[in-house]
């Protein structure tokens, strides 16, 4: 019984270890693209919750006629399971909060950035977008329920 | 003229070209996915095929027409190099390592990119699973240009169109190989 409480204790520790990892890597590029956004910018006041959140949910409408947003697919919690508009395929949830992995390899990042900020808004993604996107998924730590 | 590439042998090469290029076109696009994935599926389909069709085939499609050897490979490209190469009506032995290895590559990157799509059901590695099927998939793009190269080259040294061949069925045979005979 005292063994299986330590190892349960140490399997939760190493649980929230490696939660707290991944949510210290999102911050860790919060700082990064805040730092490029202050460069490029130096009126830049820092990355907001509210900008993040309206960026995620903006509606975007490209030459091809479909018009999309972050939401479109991992919907307007990003701490749930998203579907693909296209294939129909399960998302894996956005928040770094909910989903260690997300967000916890920063060049990975950076190359999906580009690639899918090309192909659903149609240009590259600002370095103060990026900020506040990340800013406003960690908020996200609750996925709803299931309808 | 000599009949050698059989209808299914034609048909499948030019149906693969054609779903590898739309596989290849749609690929980075989130939008083109579906597309992507059936292309991929019809690719996975006609290799699988070619393979049934090499294991019960007979003559230039059969397996036993092209056996896999790499030294014979090797020994074949020396030869080319020091032109005295055997002519072979079918696949040469360079020629036909390249078809085994696309035929292996190719099912590598259907099947990679089958469970990269579905991630969520037999192996949950994602990143794993998306970097085979890259390096499978760019592994393939190089066969392709070295099976292209072969092809272009034969064709310029015995004056013969391969890919019109690949059309026709029909190949410009010379008489097989008069310096061998002396």
């Amino acid at each position: 019984m005292k063994q299986t409480s330590i190892l349960l204790a140490a399997l939760l520790s190493f649980a929230a270890f490696s939660a707290q990892a991944s949510v210290s890597n999102a911050e860790t590029m919060i700082m990064i693209y805040s730092k490029q956004a202050k460069q490029a910018n130096p009126d830049y006041t820092g990355p907001t919750v509210a900008d993040g959140k309206a960026f995620f949910n903006r509606k975007i409408k490209l030459g091809k006629g479909k018009e999309t947003a972050c939401a479109s697919c991992h919907t307007a919690n990003p701490a749930n399971s998203g579907k693909h508009i296209v294939t129909g395929k399960a998302i894996k949830p956005l928040s770094p909060a909910v989903n260690p992995k997300r967000f916890a390899d920063f060049e990975k990042v950076e190359a999906k950035f580009t690639q899918h900020c090309n192909d659903i808004i149609g240009s590259d993604c600002t370095a103060a977008e990026k900020a506040s996107y990340i800013t406003y998924l960690l908020t996200e730590q609750t996925p709803s329920i299931k309808k | 003229m000599k009949y050698v590439w059989d209808p299914f042998v034609r048909i499948f090469h030019w149906s693969l070209v054609i779903a590898f290029a739309v596989a290849f076109y749609t690929h980075a696009s989130e939008w083109d996915r579906l597309i992507h994935v059936r292309a991929g599926y019809v690719a996975g389909f006609l290799l699988a095929s070619r393979v049934v069709w090499g294991l019960v085939s007979t003559g230039y499609a059969s397996f036993d027409s092209f056996p896999l050897n790499p030294i014979h490979a090797a020994k074949h490209l020396y030869r080319v190099m020091h032109g005295r190469a055997k002519h072979y009506i079918g696949h040469n032995p360079a020629g036909g390592l390249v078809i085994y290895a696309m035929l292996t590559i190719g099912l590598i990157a259907v099947g990679s990119g089958w469970l990269v799509y579905n991630d969520d059901w037999l192996i949950d590695e994602p990143e794993l699973l998306q970097a085979a099927h890259h390096y499978a998939t760019w592994g393939w793009l190089i066969l392709v240009g070295i099976h292209v190269s072969g092809v272009l080259f034969e064709s310029l040294v015995h004056k013969d169109n391969l890919i019109r061949a690949m059309f026709t069925g029909c190949k410009r045979v010379c008489k097989i190989d008069e310096r061998q005979a002396k």
